[in-house]
């Protein structure tokens, strides 16, 4: 027994020993380069501005889909692109704009067709590993010991295969997945000057399951009411023959969201379908020549919405 | 709790210092602390479970007492029939209520009438049709006289819910797993070790291998529509290496925390993919059901005794309850009888117990003609595989069209190199272990100790790297 538990130890303090010299070796995650700690930047963005602001909020549509400096310039408003990835889910959009958004504010979401509530907790708690205040946004806050050790080995498990895969893919890191591919408003630039990928990403066949993320939008209708902000809701660019596998599912969701959500609908369901060659690398992310013409149609359908009067003044 | 989780890896060490270090000179108590422990790891999911598998063990302790008790032909055949009721009552409430009643609706509905009734939810208890087989065993082999029921209540709970086994097997015999709580555990290093090289082992299948194809499968599966032919090949051998790395992960896990416990389990797989006819897949996959089967229904039916037709009739009613067994969807079914097509021919034709050790026993490499046998076995396993996995019969219909399809012949849209390396890498290490118990036994014994220990690392690295959000067991919805 005496030899088991023995070598178990040594076991152990080897994994441990290794663990912890192969941390010498991460990288410093307030300076990280990894596009998930743009989060951070875009926060800074939003502290920095003190009057009112417009938000863009939903997934990686938004980070190749939207010039935001045109939009500020058009509405004389502060632009903050917040958008960066839809597998972090709507639950967690809607707590980040609750935790941020402040009166007077515009809110535009953006939401991709395949977003789901809950969102992937993995990359949630990648998400959070560079951007702690964002831990709030997945789960329930838990300041007792248990929750610091869990916390504490979700982080070393999180740095362990970050830097195992920094180590292995450092020389296929795509740069127009950094934070460094993103500007000043979290905008993605970096791939608006390199060709479209010739096969499209996160193509995948849709269900109608929107009724838990109707409520959720509904209740969050509410409080953006109770404290004097305005919202908006759009459907993300949409590559067209994706559409139109899909018609059928997001026909009958659209016609829920139309008859059922009190956020104002600034889009049709086909508004915002292009045609492919608009797309960089997956049918949500559009290339150059899809942004600009997007970002055309978004100033234009904001500008039809009721907020067009509150930008105005 | 699952294995492949931090909650198993806290629970596990304070489960064995309890177990060796305080109470290692009292059975009664270290039998106790296994049925606590049981408990405690069952109840993890949802404690309301607890009452279901205390009941049954309520319900099982009592009859096999009053068949020892009885010995009025009549009345033992009631006791037996009081277990069957209630174990099966149970699994057939709870997994396939739902199933006959939307089969009832629909088969009235065809005829015209008109019925309308509601679904129940219900949930599925974890590990529901392992443990009410594993209590099944008990009632029928004491009925039977080949077992002494226990008088101990403590012991018994403890054979029912033993943790390592409890959801997800190997389903054992009470003839080899109950004796084993009577008799004083010893320490012994060997066995330790060997069973911490098996979880290991277990882990990586797991974690890597099963989760890793389980990401592709799963896309490839829930989309099948937007994928050619070939790329649909690729989902349905991804999805044959995750349920063999995730069901025999899991058993290599269960046998290898037993071992720490001083307790031996039945082995559950052989290496089934190396099996160089479907008879001889059957002898190596999910052994432990198999014989379940072979031992309570395929005998009791005659067995291959009869003549040709009541050998047919046999195989099929014990590949479809086989199939059946899995779920209450008809996609299993036809899984099932897809295996007793398979599986006829060699029974009919006397060649079903041709291959009963493993491939290249004495060399190193199968020879061609059994390399062909192992491609051709494997390939219609996959074939049965896609209606396993689809969500319904008109789905793998849909799959296995574009399969056989020009799309076959088109470059897939999925070809993920670096997960089939992994998947070549792991089928040599089996390879390079299939005459062991499980693959990691005997490998590396004879490396000098650095090699081996950093073979460990290697394996605790790749664990570490691949796992993420802790994934269910795909048998736990058995």
């Amino acid at each position: 027994m005496k030899k088991f538990i023995s070598r178990s130890f040594l076991l152990f303090g080897i994994i441990i020993i290794l663990t912890k010299s192969l941390f010498l070796f991460a990288d410093n995650r307030k300076e990280s380069n990894e596009y998930m700690a743009a989060l951070t930047d875009k926060h800074d963005r939003i502290k920095a501005i003190s009057g009112r602001k417009m938000i863009l909020a939903g997934g990686s549509n938004l980070v190749f889909g939207i010039d935001s400096q045109k939009l500020e310039k058009e509405f004389n408003t502060p632009v903050v692109n917040l958008g960066l990835h839809a597998k972090l889910g709507l639950r967690f959009i809607i707590n980040e704009l609750k935790d941020i958004a402040r009166q007077g504010d515009i809110i535009i979401l953006s939401i991709e067709h395949d977003m789901t509530l809950m969102g992937n907790l993995e990359l949630q708690k990648m998400t959070s590993f560079y951007n702690p205040f964002a831990a709030k946004y997945y789960k329930e806050s838990n300041d007792t010991w248990i929750g610091q050790f869990m916390n504490i080995i979700d982080n070393s498990h999180l740095m362990f295969k970050k830097t195992i895969s920094n180590v292995i893919d450092n020389l296929k890191n795509d740069p127009v997945y950094t934070r460094k591919g993103l500007n000043m408003y979290g905008d993605g630039v970096y791939h608006l000057d390199l060709p479209s990928s010739s096969v499209l990403g996160s193509k995948s066949v849709l269900k109608d399951t929107r009724d838990a993320k109707l409520k959720l939008l509904n209740d969050f209708y509410d409080f953006t009411k109770s404290n004097e902000i305005t919202v908006l809701f759009t459907y993300g660019a949409y590559e067209i023959s994706e559409y139109k596998k899909n018609k059928v599912a997001l026909e009958k969701v659209h016609q829920k969201m139309k008859q059922n959500l009190k956020i104002e609908m600034i889009t049709g369901l086909q508004d915002f379908v292009y045609p492919t060659s608009y797309f960089y690398d997956s049918v949500y992310h559009l290339n150059k020549k899809g942004r600009t013409i997007h970002t055309k149609n978004m100033i234009k359908k904001i500008s039809n919405s009721s907020v067009s009067i509150i930008l105005n003044k | 709790m699952i294995f492949n989780s931090l909650d198993f890896a806290i629970f596990l060490p304070i489960v064995f210092v309890l177990y060796w270090f305080v109470f290692r000179n009292n059975l009664k108590v270290q039998n106790l602390l296994i049925v606590i422990a049981s408990y405690v790891f069952y109840g993890w999911w949802d404690w309301r479970f607890l009452s279901l598998i205390l009941f049954s063990s309520m319900v099982d302790f009592c009859v096999g007492l009053a068949l020892n008790q009885s010995q009025h032909t009549g009345k033992r055949k009631a006791l037996l029939w009081v277990s069957i009721i209630v174990n099966l009552g149970f699994l057939g409430f709870f997994k396939y209520y739902n199933f006959f009643l939307d089969n009832f609706i629909s088969a009235f509905t065809f005829f015209g009438a008109e019925i309308t009734s509601n679904s129940l939810h219900i949930i599925l208890p974890v590990g529901i049709s392992f443990y009410t087989f594993q209590t099944l065993s008990y009632t029928i082999d004491v009925y039977h006289n080949k077992l002494k029921p226990t008088r101990d209540f403590v012991i018994f709970s403890a054979f029912v819910a033993f943790f390592p086994q409890l959801v997800a097997g190997p389903i054992e015999r009470a003839t080899s797993l109950l004796p084993q709580f009577y008799k004083k555990r010893e320490f012994h290093y060997n066995l330790a070790v060997d069973g911490l090289r098996q979880i290991l082992w277990g882990l990586f299948k797991k974690v890597v291998i099963a989760d890793t194809c389980a990401g592709y499968a799963n896309t490839i599966f829930n989309s099948s529509a937007m994928f050619s032919g070939s790329t649909l090949v690729i989902g349905a051998v991804f999805f044959a290496f995750q349920i063999y790395g995730d069901f025999s992960g899991y058993s290599d896990i269960a046998i290898g925390t037993s071992r720490l416990f001083g307790f031996h389990l039945n082995r559950n797989f052989a290496f089934p993919y190396f099996s160089r006819d479907i008879a001889e897949f059957w002898r190596r996959w999910h052994i432990s059901l198999s014989t379940w089967f072979r031992d309570y229904l395929y005998i009791p039916l005659g067995g291959s005794r009869g003549g040709t037709w009541m050998k047919i009739r046999n195989t099929f009613i014990i590949f479809i309850v086989s199939g059946f067994w899995h779920g209450a969807n008809w996609t299993f079914i036809v899984w099932g009888a897809l295996n007793a097509f398979y599986f006829l021919p060699l029974l009919l034709s006397g060649n079903n117990r041709t291959h009963m050790q493993i491939v290249a026993h004495n060399n190193f490499l199968p020879s061609i003609k059994e390399t062909t046998s192992i491609f051709i076995t494997f390939g219609l396993t996959v074939l049965a595989w896609i209606f396993f996995r689809a969500e319904n019969i008109t789905h793998a219909i849909d799959i296995l069209t574009a399969i056989f399809s020009s799309s076959f012949f088109t470059y897939p849209e999925i070809l993920p190199k670096k997960i089939i390396l992994l998947i070549l890498i792991f089928v040599s290490i089996e390879w390079l272990g299939r005459k062991s118990e499980f693959a990691l036994q005997h490998i590396n014994y004879q490396f000098p100790t650095i090699p081996r220990w950093v073979s460990y690392l290697w394996l605790i690295g790749m664990i570490l790297y691949f796992s993420g959000k802790p994934q269910q067991f795909i048998y736990f919805q058995f």
